[in-house]
């Protein structure tokens, strides 16, 4: 225990000086990039020549640091937030620079993929018996309008969540926030063969649209306590949610705008605010098994 | 006076687009109500298959009680709600029974087939339950329409009138609930 101890504590020493480099490389580009835009300026007399300047030192220091900047968020995760996995979770697989693939994604047809596609921080996990994976997600649409101009849209950006669930079904059911704009089954002309179906419960219809290719499964999957717990996660979160139910998994897209698990480099090497930080986001995996019951195995079996 | 005529007529291909577009929506209404109520026929037919392998296995070990009383159920095609419902009550009635005797038999309790049909119960419930709220969601839209103006007119002239609810008795939502 003392040995770990102290091989994190030496590690952590390490991460603090690689940070301290980074920032004095930051800060010297800066010095530097910043003195040659006010010359520039004086020279040019110029505004303009200043904040040009400005623009090409940020940019250069990005691109100088990016790569460092990069290799020392993964060694940082890869010290506390697996130690906050372990405490949790059993059968952890946590690769930083991975995410949940495209193709895996793309197979659910719940969200419009659009042309970039982002995602790391994979974890694959076992908890109270129930496996998951999850990955932060970064989905955008990039076109160029006819003046030339490029504008991207964020389709989504957040937590893919993908859950063992607890009953057998064949058929493909999409439950999604109302007004969530990335969502694929709505519309006159989309290629989904999904259906909208109706539940009983007016609440959950006006907050969530669900979709289905077979309605008597729907019903099936979608329990009244089910519902409740999905309007109460929406509640509790308080982000847009995507649940789709395929292939006797349930797949969650938690529209948070954030990734997580991302440390800052502005800030001091601190395990333990750090490790807190990804404690709490980390629990979420498990107040979503709680929340929507997966442990409950009483329909697991094939009957 | 061509220009009233014209109206008229615009009038009436409203109407009559009005008219088919509604009865479609009433028929696609009853073409639900009758897949669900499909729904409900394969639920109580798996409910009865798996209830009878229970009762044949509860029969093994309660051989020496002198009178297990099982309802005798009946399902048939095309059978009311009314008696949809009956037969249902017989099975509650008869899983009740099952439970009884398992309450005084602990060896059976510890079946392996036992278990397995009572996992089984729990999810032919679970069917049972999507069967009956699924008909239960299409009769209310259904019912609902025909109590609307205009569309009650359409109704009326194609007789269609309001469905049967199938309810869901107290004592069925509560076979769900086994202790394992």
């Amino acid at each position: 225990m003392d040995n770990n101890q102290n091989i994190n504590e030496i590690s952590l020493q390490y991460l603090e000086n690689i940070r301290q480099e980074i920032q004095r490389e930051k800060r010297t580009t800066k010095v530097i990039g910043f003195s040659i835009s006010i010359v520039s300026m004086l020279l040019l007399k110029n505004i303009v020549a200043l904040m040009i300047g400005f623009t090409i030192t940020l940019a250069f220091e990005t691109c100088f640091t990016y790569k460092k900047v990069n290799d020392y968020k993964i060694q940082y995760k890869k010290l506390v937030v697996v130690d906050v996995f372990k405490r949790l979770f059993t059968n952890i697989t946590y690769i930083p620079e991975k995410g949940i693939s495209y193709n895996e994604i793309k197979s659910t047809n719940m969200v419009d993929m659009g042309n970039r596609f982002y995602s790391n921080d994979y974890l694959s996990a076992t908890y109270n018996n129930i496996h998951f994976e999850t990955s932060d997600v970064n989905i955008e649409e990039e076109h160029t309008d006819s003046e030339g101009h490029t504008h991207t849209v964020t389709l989504f950006r957040g937590q893919w969540y993908i859950f063992d669930f607890n009953k057998m079904f064949k058929s493909n059911i999409e439950v999604c926030s109302k007004y969530f704009t990335a969502n694929k089954a709505k519309g006159l002309f989309s290629s989904s063969n999904l259906h909208k179906i109706e539940l009983e419960d007016v609440d959950f219809n006006n907050n969530f649209v669900a979709y289905s290719d077979n309605d008597l499964e729907a019903f099936y999957i979608l329990t009244p306590s089910l519902i409740q717990r999905i309007k109460d996660l929406k509640n509790r979160i308080n982000a847009q949610i995507i649940l789709c139910f395929v292939d006797n998994k349930l797949h969650l897209g938690v529209n948070t705008g954030k990734d997580l698990f991302e440390p800052k480099i502005s800030e001091p090497v601190n395990a333990e605010k750090y490790g807190n930080e990804t404690m709490q986001s980390t629990r979420n995996i498990i107040n979503f098994i709680n929340d929507l019951q997966l442990d409950n195995d009483l329909f697991r079996r094939e009957v | 006076m061509e220009i009233v005529i014209a109206i008229i007529i615009i009038v009436i291909v409203a109407i009559l687009i009005w008219y088919i577009s509604v009865s479609n929506k009433l028929n696609r209404a009853l073409v639900k109500i009758d897949e669900a109520n499909s729904g409900i026929d394969v639920a109580l037919t798996k409910r009865y298959d798996v209830l009878t392998k229970m009762m044949d296995v509860v029969k093994a070990y309660a051989k020496h009680e002198k009178e297990v009383l099982f309802e005798v159920v009946q399902l048939r095609s095309n059978m009311t709600m009314e008696e949809k419902k009956t037969e249902n009550e017989k099975m509650n009635h008869n899983f009740d029974q099952i439970k009884l005797l398992a309450e005084n038999y602990p060896e059976l309790r510890s079946n392996e087939n036992y278990n397995t049909l009572q996992l089984a119960i729990s999810d032919v419930e679970e069917h049972l339950q999507a069967a009956r709220r699924m008909y239960n969601s299409n009769v209310s839209i259904l019912n609902q329409a025909l109590v609307t103006f205009p569309t009650s007119i359409v109704a009326n002239s194609k007789g269609i009138t309001k469905r049967e609810f199938f309810e869901a008795e107290e004592k069925k939502r509560e076979d769900v609930k086994i202790d394992l």
